[in-house]
């Protein structure tokens, strides 16, 4: 999943980049509120992990301006104030969780998926869809009972059209989903790890439609 | 404060009366007894010399016994009424004592000074600006500390977070990298809690007596232990000609010096940055300028707040502590002097003035 990254602080900006990246989400870190509000505008991220004190544009701002245009992205935020009302400020701006700093890099982890998992209409923590079921959380994936090992990229890929089963998802959402700012995109690369994860789950697991992108079908109820 | 009367007036009234009362009551038992022996003595007249001087001594004896007698009872009751008047007139002291002794040590609001005699009113006066001026010490010093554990949140959360990110990298690299973050992060806690400290000291006041300082030496040493930092930066350090002798601590001189040097490398932006001192009237003029972006007008007041952070001129992120200015203002304000924010007059960039008294020479 593709997650926008806003804090100012260097230390922790660079360690919630690296944390979010192990835990195999794409991260895009900007360290003020106009570049978010520029970032947002410009791109479709997942979820937004947001810190509240920020130079240029404070979060708060930030925060409301996005659900005044009616975007419902799940949006995380961080602060380093403890009190009751600035927690209540942040929920009322449009927030959809909070975590009062220092946190641990697990919880955060665990918060975002609960994020990506209730922004997905997904209530069970384990992602089911065509016979296959993913785990983010563990980071494991059993295709017809039998677990199979993916690399870092094949799994967000899984991962993101597992979010939305039924759904189909176009190269450029998918590539969206893969892909942080600046990193290299091979112009066939989503084709490849389709191509990949077929070979691992089976030629039906995930199914093209022509023109339009990949889905994975709903489990048969 | 509406005065309630006089102490002085309330005790000397009240005595007044008590004493009138026990003379009032002595001088109607001397009467009577008076009035009582001369009765005896027209009605059987004396009829013998030896008789005339017997009757003489039992009337004086008479009335020193009436006017003894009446002070003896009267005078533990002349007592009592006493220490009844004066525990009365003394009442309001007792009532402040009580109000000053039943206070916490935070409960700092004014005493009421209503109904209070004359005597007392200054004391209370004195004790509610006394307690004004602890109640605003206090306010500081809390407002201090919700800030400061506060600002201490965002380095312990990194920290915490990059030991993570180090624990559960599989890559030796990153894992190196985030240890070396780490090791930053104390660098900067550490930074963090000694301006902290400098300034909780500045504010506390604790000044060393003044003595006459030349800034140029000052000026000196910090711009010779900021050349590394300077370097990192591609940016010169210079020192225009020219020098001051003001009236202040030398130490905090540097403190305020370096934190100025520190602001204009790591906000600046410029390749140059130029300290210049020479004097306009009766102060010593300090000027530390930069080449860089410069910072807008509206935001000029707001850099001066405590914690306000601005972003880093090469990274975009914020590093420091958001107190340098802070420190440096107090440091000036501590001299008696005074600080502003312009524009060079060359153009771009941020020139910091401060203004302090020149050593006042003896004629």
């Amino acid at each position: 999943m593709r997650i926008l990254l806003v804090e100012d602080d260097a230390l922790l900006g660079d360690a919630l980049e690296a944390g979010l990246k192990q835990a195999g989400h794409a991260v895009d870190w900007v360290r003020d509120g106009l570049r978010a509000e520029t970032a947002l505008a410009a791109e479709d991220y997942a979820a937004v992990v947001l810190d509240l004190g920020l130079p240029r544009k404070d979060g708060i701002e930030v925060l409301r301006g996005l659900r005044a245009k009616k975007r419902s992205l799940p949006v995380l935020i961080l602060t380093a104030r403890d009190t009751v009302d600035d927690r209540i400020k942040g929920l009322d701006a449009g927030a959809d969780d909070y975590l009062v700093k220092p946190f641990d890099l697990g919880e955060l982890n665990a918060r975002v998926r609960a994020l990506l998992r209730r922004a997905g209409g997904q209530p069970a923590p384990v992602l089911t869809a065509a016979g296959l079921s993913l785990d983010p959380a563990t980071r494991r994936v059993l295709a017809q009972g039998r677990e199979v090992e993916l690399s870092a990229r094949e799994f967000a890929l899984l991962h993101a059209l597992m979010q939305y089963p039924g759904r189909a998802l176009s190269r450029p959402q998918l590539e969206q989903h893969l892909y942080a700012w600046g990193e290299e995109i091979g112009s066939n690369a989503v084709e490849v790890y389709i191509h990949h994860l077929r070979r691992k789950l089976g030629a039906d697991a995930i199914r093209t439609l022509r023109g339009i992108g990949y889905v994975v079908a709903r489990e048969a109820a | 404060m509406k005065a309630g009367g006089s102490l002085r007036a309330r005790l000397v009234l009240l005595t007044t009366l008590a004493v009138a009362i026990v003379w009032l009551l002595t001088a109607a038992f001397t009467w009577r007894a008076a009035l009582h022996e001369l009765e005896e003595l027209l009605s059987h007249p004396p009829t013998t010399a030896n008789h005339m001087e017997e009757e003489r001594a039992e009337l004086a004896g008479e009335i020193a016994k009436h006017l003894l007698m009446p002070m003896l009872i009267a005078l533990p009751g002349l007592a009592l009424v006493l220490v009844v008047a004066v525990g009365f007139s003394l009442r309001p002291l007792q009532r402040l004592t009580a109000d000053v002794g039943n206070r916490a040590a935070d409960r700092l609001s004014p005493i009421d000074g209503t109904d209070t005699p004359r005597e007392i009113a200054p004391l209370i006066e004195r004790l509610n600006d006394l307690f004004a001026g602890i109640d605003r010490a206090l306010q500081n010093e809390r407002r201090f500390t919700a800030d400061a554990s506060h600002e201490l949140r965002t380095p312990l959360a990194a920290l915490k977070a990059q030991a993570q990110v180090a624990l559960a990298a599989t890559d030796e690299a990153k894992r190196r990298h985030a240890l070396n973050q780490i090791l930053v992060g104390c660098d900067r806690a550490t930074h963090l809690v000694t301006q902290m400290l400098t300034l909780a000291r500045l504010d506390a006041g604790t000044v060393q007596p003044m003595q006459a300082v030349a800034l140029r030496p000052v000026a000196a040493e910090v711009l010779a232990l900021s050349a590394g930092a300077a370097v990192e930066q591609h940016c010169d350090l210079v020192l225009k000609d020219g020098d001051a002798p003001v009236q202040g601590d030398p130490l905090l001189l540097q403190v305020m010096l370096r934190n100025l040097v520190d602001n204009a490398l790591r906000h600046g932006g410029g390749s140059e940055v130029e300290v210049a001192i020479g004097r306009e009237g009766t102060h010593a003029l300090l000027t530390v300028s930069d080449n860089g972006g410069g910072i807008a007008a509206a935001d000029r007041e707001r850099v001066q707040q405590r914690f306000h952070r601005s972003a880093s001129a090469d990274s975009g992120a914020t590093t420091g502590s958001g107190l340098g200015l802070s420190i440096v203002k107090r440091i000036v304000e501590l001299h008696g002097g005074s600080m502003t924010i312009g524009d060079p007059a060359t153009g771009g960039g941020t020139l910091l003035r401060v203004l302090l008294p020149l050593v006042r020479r003896d004629p």
